[in-house]
């Protein structure tokens, strides 16, 4: 996860920080912020829009040790010994690890055995663009002043307040020296190349005093807050900018040409998974996308890269337009843009207590996580629940099978549960413990990180912060709540399926025999593993047997995390199914399961079926999910699809692919994102059948099931990837 | 009364408009040398084995009764076998299938309705193919009736090998054919088709003149039906029906050629169409003023 560029690392940041090291976290950030930004050599970066900025993994998001390890490899040895020792030093009280001081035995066992996890990560965050932008910086400096007056003589608030003027200066002290260097490198230059660079100079100092007025003014703006968010989330891009945009278009001050040029100009400075979210609704609910979203999609598909994670907002207004251009982006296999329902987000928003002036105008962060940008702190992707271990406890009485360690409370001994719905009882009542402790170490995480952490610029620039005079790890902002993901559903609603239809429908296999497959990693079982694989139920496959089973366990583990509140500002504990890469660790951490899954192997990658056991299409795949209680993971559950290149080859191909994701949303689906079958996958589904079941190929006019293809005619589709 | 289906394909995107689910039927008069689906040929339920998939368990032959496994999946008596598809049941990989299912109209229906919104959104429906759905001809009616009770747009692939008045009787509850047209010469179609052609070009041209919206899908086969003379007169046949239909190619393929080795079956074509053979079939075919797919 390595942000913006590590070449010209300087130490500015680094030593201001250890020098105000006994200054409260959010005093000594904005210091070290401000030495940052007035002392570090600018990298020219941009011909239009211009701004770097170099990402310091300690004094935001990231654990500290990460930029050490991520240091240029021609970097001097020398100075490398040095800088981590600095880094050492800053580690002690800016490390995110220093959360496992405070857990307890259960917790701290929870967390090795992956029961419940903390990934003592400060979550992503984006601003309020479309308020920042209107009021400027000296729109933030008055509100600065007069939350100052509110809070005058309250005890330690002269030194927030002071920490919030610094770092309103390191921004803008960052953004005037960009603008002298502007005019420096335009005194050397000249023709096309120096106008170019007067104008970037003439806006940067115009938005370090007014508020921007042009397009260009305008995204010079958001680009510089951006990426003194270490480039994290850019929130609501098109519905920030399209204002200027519009007026500028109108006006005729500039064409949608140049204004594709300037956003080409940031395109490819934008590090991998930063979310950009794009579309979705005015405040009366209607479709709020412009000729703008229309052109940021277009971009997107002409520089035809990976980045930004684009996010589309839809809803039934959106236009026909945009929903076809962003299927043709997706088709060119960039996974661009994933798609949003805001017709069931927003009121998933609004039944946790959002209110609906801010409901409306949620936008995505991180991966996928839905937060409303500039009012919150969700601590997004901090938690990671696995309820495939919850399934284990309920077979073993509270004791983790793999470690041998008590996680959850005794529920008796499997062979005595008489029915299927013995075996539900106690897997609710793993979860709800399971939950208690989730929200418990979540929480502890995030007190110690409220006192070790500031967060000066999100401070800053989040509403309610300022007002309250409180940090946003203080309960300062507007909104407050701790967004944890669930892991492994699909994987222990498929296993309680198995033990149903095995145990109890069927009585194909004794409790007894199921138990000793599990503990002996089905070693000599293949034909019962293959069965329970191949041949029982797999949700996803919009079979009602095996989907009732998992709307029932999803709604139980999300309600039951729902039912807690975290302490930073009585917040809510939302639940989600974003699921980046922790499916493979915690995997391994959980044994074989009754699916057919061995011991070790990677959890579901997503809330649609686990890898490979989709059988019936993605119609099928989306009906199934569709029937979940989607509401409640209001942190949003991601459901991957994955298609071969054709199936986006024209018109009327992208037409029902469109028509595919729209009927999704009609059945109240949350999010969809694309995956564009290449070589690799192939490859991979040839090695590994059991995980790619699913995968279908299409050539000269025939579809199929590649894993039914003999070895022959798999190779043969492979060597034709193109026409898949 | 039932149908013998062999496969339910949800999620269909190239047998007509919209998102489709097609209905696969079993049994065919024809006997074309290249047919990519040869489990649709039979009238009989049948049983394939997947070799590649087999993990020699042996469970199969413990539960067949007649000896037609008693040397393992792979060398399957046919002649012993009846079809009873317990070993299909019982394999754990789907290394054994069963193929041909009994359904009533109204499984069919319920199956197929489940994806009624991806009909309604997208203009799509239900497609009925084969082998050839006019074989069930019965079967057929009544489920076309039970769909058009739902108000489904639907579609019928059909090689046309059969009496007019069944063909219009289907007509009259289909939105959409997809009529497979292999070759105009008599004694080529006799030859890789395994019957003479004059009731196919006929019903062809019956049912352009009672006003169906037909595609006729023609299957490109090197060596068979791809000389310019074959292609001209498909050309020339299309274009002087009513309402000139349009055309679509269908490049040959050998993805089907496993199936003829699970199910025991002799497989005879070698070659493969390249694509670019019927690029230049289809620029041919727009220069005689025809609309190809």
């Amino acid at each position: 996860m390595v942000r913006g560029s590590m070449a010209n690392y300087t130490t500015y940041y680094l030593d201001a920080y250890l020098e105000a090291i006994n200054d409260p976290p959010m005093l000594r950030e904005a210091k070290a912020l401000l030495a940052k930004a007035r002392n570090t050599p600018i990298t020219w970066q941009g011909s239009y829009i211009t701004g770097c900025w170099t990402y310091e993994p300690f004094d935001f998001t990231y654990a500290g040790t990460h930029c050490a390890n991520d240091l240029p490899d021609d970097t001097d040895p020398e100075e490398v010994t040095i800088y981590k020792d600095k880094v050492a030093q800053v580690s002690k009280v800016a490390n995110g690890s220093f959360i496992f001081a405070t857990f307890n035995d259960l917790e701290r066992d929870a967390h090795a055995e992956g029961l419940v996890r903390s990934t003592c990560f400060g979550g992503h965050m984006t601003f309020d663009h479309r308020r920042l932008l209107k009021i400027g910086l000296p729109g933030i400096e008055s509100e600065i002043e007069a939350a100052s007056l509110i809070h005058a003589g309250d005890l330690g608030k002269d030194t927030f307040f002071d920490a919030m003027r610094l770092t309103l200066e390191a921004v803008r002290a960052w953004i005037r020296r960009h603008s002298e260097e502007a005019e420096q490198l335009a005194a050397v230059s000249s023709g096309d190349e120096r106008d170019r660079m007067l104008r970037i100079a003439q806006n940067c100092r115009f938005i370090t005093e007014q508020p921007p007025r042009t397009f260009a003014q305008a995204l010079q703006l958001l680009w510089f807050l951006h990426i003194m968010n270490d480039y994290d989330s850019f929130g609501r891009f098109d519905w920030a900018l399209q204002e200027y945009y519009l007026k500028d278009i109108a006006d005729g001050e500039i064409s949608r040409e140049e204004a594709a040029v300037m956003l080409e100009d940031i395109w490819p400075r934008i590090p991998p998974i930063e979310n950009m979210t794009i579309g979705g609704m005015n405040s009366d609910g209607s479709d709020s996308s412009t000729d703008l979203t229309l052109l940021i999609l277009e971009v997107m598909a002409r520089v035809c890269r990976p980045s930004p994670n684009l996010c589309l907002r839809t809803n039934s207004g959106t236009p026909g337009q945009i929903w076809d251009a962003a299927v043709r982006c997706i088709g060119m296999g960039v996974a661009n843009p994933a798609l949003y329902n805001d017709e069931l987000i927003v009121p998933s928003l609004l039944e946790l207590g959002i209110e609906s002036a801010d409901a409306w105008d949620y936008s995505l962060a991180g991966c996928s996580q839905v937060v409303i940008p500039g009012r919150c702190n969700f601590a997004c992707d901090d938690g990671i629940f696995n309820a495939a271990k919850c399934f284990e406890l309920a077979l073993y009485d509270g004791i983790d099978p793999v470690s041998g360690k008590r996680l959850g409370p005794p529920t008796g001994a499997p062979e005595s549960f008489e029915t299927f719905d013995d075996l539900r009882v106690a897997f609710h009542k793993q979860a709800a413990s399971a939950a208690k402790i989730y929200r418990d170490l979540l929480d502890k995480a995030d007190i110690e990180r409220g006192r070790f952490w500031g967060y000066a610029l999100r401070t800053l620039l989040t509403s309610g912060c300022l007002i309250n005079g409180k940090g946003i790890w203080d309960g300062g902002a507007k909104y407050n709540a701790i967004q944890g993901e669930c892991i492994g559903i699909t994987n222990a609603a498929d296993s309680l399926t198995a033990v149903k239809k095995l145990v109890y429908d069927d009585c194909t296999m004794s409790m007894v025999d199921l138990l000793h497959h599990l503990e002996t990693n089905w070693e000599g079982a293949e034909p019962a593993r293959m069965r329970s694989l191949a041949r029982l139920p797999k949700f996803g496959n919009d079979d009602d047997e095996a989907d009732e089973v998992a709307e029932w366990v999803s709604r139980i583990i999300w309600e039951e995390i729902r039912s807690h509140h975290c302490s930073r500002g009585n917040g809510w504990m939302i639940p989600g199914g974003v699921i980046f890469v922790v499916h493979v660790p915690l995997g391994e951490k959980t044994g074989a399961t009754p699916d057919g899954r061995r011991a070790g192997e990677p959890l579901a990658d997503s809330s649609g079926p686990a890898q490979g056991r989709d059988r019936k299409g993605p119609t099928a795949v989306l009906r199934s999910v569709s029937k979940l209680p989607l509401h409640l993971a209001a942190t949003c559950a991601v459901v991957n699809l994955k298609f071969g290149r054709k199936s986006f080859g024209d018109d009327i191909a992208r037409g029902k692919m469109r028509d595919l994701f729209k009927s999704y949303f009609k059945m109240g689906g949350m999010q969809v994102q694309v995956t564009v079958v290449d070589k690799d996958e192939l490859i991979d589904a040839q090695l590994h059948p059991e995980n790619h079941r699913g995968l279908s190929v299409r050539v000269g006019g025939y579809s199929s099931y590649f894993s039914d293809l003999s070895r022959e005619l798999q190779d043969d589709v492979i060597s034709r990837t193109e026409s898949v | 009364m039932n149908g013998l289906i062999f496969d339910i394909q949800r999620f269909s995107i190239h047998d007509g408009p919209g998102i489709r689910t097609t209905v696969f039927m079993k049994g065919c008069p024809l006997r074309c040398a290249w047919c990519h689906n040869p489990e649709s040929i039979s009238d009989e339920p049948q049983i394939a084995v997947y070799r590649h998939k087999c993990i020699g368990c042996g469970e199969c032959r413990s539960v067949c009764s007649t000896g037609a496994l008693a040397d393992g999946p792979e060398f399957i008596d046919r002649s012993k076998c009846r079809t009873c598809g317990k070993c299909a049941e019982i394999c754990p990989n789907e290394a054994i299938k069963l193929i041909g299912l009994s359904m009533t109209a109204a499984e069919v229906v319920d199956t197929v309705m489940r994806d009624a919104i991806y009909y309604e959104t997208s203009g799509g429906g239900v497609t009925l193919s084969g082998g050839e759905p006019l074989r069930q001809y019965e079967f057929s009616l009544a489920l076309l009736g039970e769909l058009k009770k739902h108000g489904l747009y639907t579609a019928v692939e059909t090689c046309g090998a059969c009496s007019w008045e069944k063909l219009e009787a289907i007509a009259n509850l289909t939105d959409l054919f997809l009529y497979d047209l292999k070759m105009i010469d008599p004694a080529g179609h006799l030859r890789f088709c395994g019957a003479d052609n004059s009731l196919i070009l006929d019903n062809a041209r019956r049912l352009a003149a009672h006003g169906s919206d037909i595609i006729f899908r023609v299957p490109v086969i090197p060596g068979c039906n791809d000389s310019p003379n074959d292609i001209i007169a498909i050309a020339d046949f299309i274009i002087s029906l009513p309402n000139t239909p349009l055309i679509e190619l269908m490049p040959y393929h050998r993805i089907g050629r496993g199936k003829y080795e699970a199910l025991g079956m002799r497989f005879d074509l070698t070659e493969t169409c390249e694509p670019e053979n019927v690029d230049s079939i289809k620029e041919r075919l727009r220069e005689m003023g025809m609309e190809v797919i």
